[in-house]
């Protein structure tokens, strides 16, 4: 998954990037209001870790704009501000879910996790298709009960497709999601990585679908 | 910050006095005065002219008697005819005349003096010269005199001539005309003093319309007094104005100094506790530690960030918060951030009114719904109700509860009895702390599902009556 991390303290970022990053996201950064906001409207994040306290334009005010904008991108408002009054405003602006400083890591993984679950509809972090299950609260993947090894990529590559299991998903889409925005993107490497994961949990689990893209076929075992 | 209105039974401070009676006094002193004295004058007026026809009538009887005095050849003085009012003939009729020697001695007198003769006070007149006593008649009753002295022909030696009437001529007229004077001049009286206090009352009005526009205030329906006061008034209003707007800016300015530093602060905090994180692996016991010190201090930061919170308490800077309405969203974006699924049993009744800042009305209800949300199986019941001006909200809960011993603890200190649900545990403490602020208490109980039970009562809120309405 790739989450927009919005952040104006340098460390805290880093923090949140090195965490995100450990539980197998594709991770940018914005450091102001302005920023955050351009990066939300043009690029397809797929969650959103949003202070409210930023320079050049206050969080509420961009998750605002995004609302009025039309992205829907799932938002976990991060903040000092933890009064019930600033919770009802943060959710009322459009907030998926919010989060007040100081936090522990884990919870701030788990409540993203649970937003990713909502939007992408399932009622569980354990994905099962057939023999391979993807535990993505441990980042692991089994097979048969055995777990299988990935690297990182094969494993953002895999998450992407189960977060989107049945669907189609073209090869600039999978770009756009595994890769953050100033990694050196090759889309030929995707093939790559799809060849791997082939061949380590099935040939069947991934489709290619000639012209359009992969689709992770959630009955392939069937 | 506690409240400091009055008590309801408090005696109002008058100290100073009533304005109203000061007003009405001085009034009615100067009106009872002036009419007094106007009643006098016009008194001694009256009966001055009255005095002047008596004296007229009596003059013109001298005149008479002075014409018919007759000096026998013998030297004797008799009066011829004597005058013909049958008053004289009468004995001690009231009217009366004489004609004395230089030594008072009577020489002629009419038939109502009988045997007594009007005392003559020594005088020294010349002739002719008209001189007026008072004196006492026959029977001892005051009398009006006029007397003239004459040298009649034939006679050379000096008579005093002198007719009298009864002093009641005068006063018989006057007195009536003098009851009717006072009783028109109390009227008056009267009269002045209720268009007094009209005008006093009229003149006090503004003070009662701004005493209500403060009430107003302090009832959170206004946020100034406003102008279109009048000219004596507007200067007090406008003060009391700028000394609103100016706690006001130094309340909401204080509470966006505490937001900063918290933030900062925070974001700090933040940061310390995961590098105490990352420790965890090589240095277990460092990490605790420093975890343990880190939480003590967001405890103590979340704590005072709560009371540098209440500003909203203060009389004057309170609002009408619609009290259901705002527990509705709160209980939305409570239940959506407790991120599992419960059931919530809603009896919130419609109109109830706290009387704060809304900000307020959701920390405490927010951390009483959230505490209930953090331990409950799978119910939470809120109930908000007005009994009698009592603003009353009860969040229950059929979770764990607190064991009765550990209740006071929680609400006192702001201990934290289990490190399993997240967040500083300091909810109850801070909404206890609020509710006191607003002169409130926070009472936690059994509740019979089997949970906690937290009421929080808020005095001085206004509610509309209206039926209960069940939701949900």
């Amino acid at each position: 998954m790739r989450i927009l991390v919005v952040e104006d303290d340098a460390r805290l970022a880093r923090q949140l990037a090195q965490a995100l990053q450990a539980a197998g996201h594709a991770v940018d950064g914005a450091a102001d209001g302005e920023e955050a906001k351009f990066l939300g409207e043009t690029e397809p994040y797929d969650a959103v870790v949003l202070d409210l306290g930023l320079p050049q334009r206050d969080g509420l005010s961009v998750l605002r704009a995004w609302r009025a904008e039309g992205v829907a991108v799932p938002v976990l408002v991060l903040t000092a501000r933890d009064g019930w009054h600033e919770k009802v405003e943060g959710i009322d602006a459009g907030a998926d879910d919010y989060l007040a400083k100081p936090f522990r890591m884990e919870e701030l993984l788990a409540r993203l996790r649970a937003i990713l679950r909502r939007a992408g509809g399932r009622a569980s972090d354990l994905l099962r298709f057939g023999p391979v299950e993807i535990d993505l609260r441990r980042n692991q993947v089994s097979r048969e009960g055995v777990p299988v090894p990935l690297t990182a990529h094969e494993y953002k590559v895999l998450a992407y497709l189960a977060h989107r299991a049945g669907h189609t998903v073209s090869r600039s889409e999978l770009t756009e999601h595994v890769y953050a925005q100033d990694f050196d993107r090759d889309s030929n490497t995707l093939e790559v990585f799809v060849g791997r994961l082939r061949r380590k949990l099935g040939r069947d689990l991934i489709v290619t679908e000639r012209g359009l893209g992969y689709r992770l076929d959630p009955h392939a075992f069937d | 910050m506690p409240s400091t209105e009055p008590s309801a039974g408090a005696a109002p401070d008058t100290a100073g006095g009533s304005l109203r009676r000061r007003l009405l006094v001085g009034a009615g002193l100067w009106i009872g005065l002036a009419l007094l004295l106007s009643g006098l004058l016009i008194a001694w007026l009256l009966t001055r002219a009255v005095e002047a026809q008596v004296y007229d009538r009596l003059e013109a009887e001298i005149d008479r008697l002075v014409a018919a005095l007759q000096v026998a050849p013998d030297g004797s003085l008799t009066v011829a005819p004597r005058p013909a009012a049958p008053e004289f003939a009468r004995p001690y009729s009231g009217r009366y005349w004489q004609v004395a020697g230089p030594d008072g001695a009577a020489l002629a007198r009419s038939r109502s003096l009988w045997d007594r003769t009007l005392a003559l006070p020594d005088d020294a007149l010349l002739d002719g010269q008209l001189h007026r006593h008072g004196g006492a008649g026959p029977d001892g009753a005051p009398v009006v005199v006029v007397e003239r002295a004459v040298v009649p022909a034939g006679l050379d030696a000096r008579v005093r001539v002198a007719v009298a009437v009864d002093r009641t001529a005068v006063t018989e007229v006057v007195r009536p005309a003098i009851v009717t004077l006072a009783a028109s001049l109390a009227m008056l009286a009267a009269g002045l003093l209720v268009a007094a206090w009209l005008q006093v009352t009229a003149g006090l009005r503004p003070l009662e319309g701004l005493r209500r526009a403060v009430a107003r205030i302090a009832e959170g329906q206004a946020q100034a007094v406003g102008t279109g006061w009048p000219a004596e008034v507007a200067p007090l209003a406008r003060e009391l104005d700028a000394v609103l707007a100016s706690n006001r800016r130094m309340a909401e300015a204080g509470r966006r100094q505490a937001a900063d530093m918290a933030h900062a602060l925070k974001t700090r905090l933040a940061v310390a506790a995961n590098e105490a994180e990352g420790l965890r692996s090589s240095d277990p016991e460092a990490a605790a530690r420093l975890g343990e010190e880190l939480a003590a201090a967001r405890r103590l930061l979340d704590r005072h960030l709560a009371r540098a919170r209440t500003g909203g308490a203060a009389p004057g800077l309170r609002t009408r918060v619609p009290a259901a309405e705002t527990l509705d969203k709160l209980i939305e974006v409570v239940a959506r951030l407790a991120g599992r699924e419960l059931r919530w049993s809603l009896s919130l009744e419609p109109g109830a009114v706290f009387l704060g800042a809304r900000a307020d009305l959701e920390e405490i209800a927010g951390n009483l719904l959230d505490n209930a949300a953090k331990w409950a199986r799978c119910e939470v019941r809120v109930a908000l109700r007005d009994e009698s001006g009592t603003l009353v909200l009860r969040v229950e809960d059929d979770g764990p509860g607190i064991p009765a011993e550990r209740r006071a603890e929680v609400l006192g200190a702001g201990v934290r009895l289990d490190e399993r649900a997240p967040g500083s545990g300091l909810g109850l403490t801070i909404a206890g702390e609020l509710a006191a602020a607003y002169g409130g208490s926070l009472g936690l109980g059994d509740s019979s599902l089997g949970g906690l039970c937290a009421e929080v009562r808020l005095p001085g809120a206004a509610v509309a009556r209206e039926p209960a309405r069940k939701l949900a």
